[in-house]
């Protein structure tokens, strides 16, 4: 017996950035791909994660609904655990898939729908800029060394 | 008797509850994705305030406990600031 499951990801914005369709479609293919149907799937929200993911300070979230039966969900979380892409995912059981959802999903689809961009991540700048300065210094070492020591940094500023 | 508020007596001096504004969930939907008003239940440090905080019955307090639980999963509330 199939039910109604609401599903939220939190989606690498590296991933997001090289075309939100692509991202979208590979979150919610895995809905389908373990037996179930996607009812609705729509951007949540771009924002600051509370604490750093995977050296990530920016996250997309993706709000899907869908059907699914019980070993499609368990499938479904193994995957989602192995799923690079996706940071963070909650799965949790919905009565029915709201209104206003089925709404929001159809004003994505449409054709003039513009995603905005998501904005640079400062840490990963941060990051990419101790690299180059490793590169120049020629000692690969270094770099377990000072990425943690730019984690603090990123989080006062 | 009438005991000046400067000299208390050993069983005057009894602890004052701290009194708190209570915010205003009540009538609120407590779900994970009202970020804004999981924000008020916390604090600066992220821990969840009490019931005397935050006037909930038992049963709703129950529910914010978890909406704040899935929401610091998700990285929209901070474990700890």
């Amino acid at each position: 017996m199939s039910r109604t499951y609401e599903i939220m990801y939190l989606l690498d914005n590296n991933v997001v950035r090289a075309g939100w369709k692509e991202a979208k479609a590979g979150a919610t293919g895995l809905i389908e791909k373990h037996g179930g149907k996607v009812l609705a799937a729509r951007r949540w929200d771009e924002r600051m994660l509370a604490y750093p993911i995977r050296q990530r300070r920016r996250g997309t979230y993706l709000l899907a609904y869908g059907e699914l039966d019980a070993d499609g969900v368990a499938g479904l979380r193994r995957e989602l655990d192995l799923t690079e892409s996706v940071l963070r995912y909650l799965i949790l059981s919905a009565e029915s898939v709201p209104a206003e959802e089925l709404a929001l999903t159809q004003a994505e689809s449409a054709a003039d729908f513009v995603i905005p961009m998501p904005p640079e991540d400062r840490f990963d700048r941060d990051h990419e800029e101790d690299e180059e300065a490793e590169e120049g210094a020629g000692e690969p070492e270094l770099d377990e060394a000072t990425v943690p020591a730019a984690e603090p940094a990123g989080e006062e500023a | 008797m009438g005991f000046e508020r400067s000299d208390r007596g050993e069983r005057g001096d009894r602890f004052e509850a701290p009194t708190y504004e209570k915010i205003k969930v009540k009538d609120q939907d407590l779900h994970y994705k009202n970020v804004e008003l999981l924000k008020k239940c916390v604090g600066g440090q992220g821990q969840m305030f009490s019931r005397r905080r935050t006037g909930l019955s038992a049963q709703r307090q129950r529910i914010l406990k978890q909406a704040i639980k899935r929401a610091r999963h998700m990285a929209l509330l901070p474990f700890v600031e």
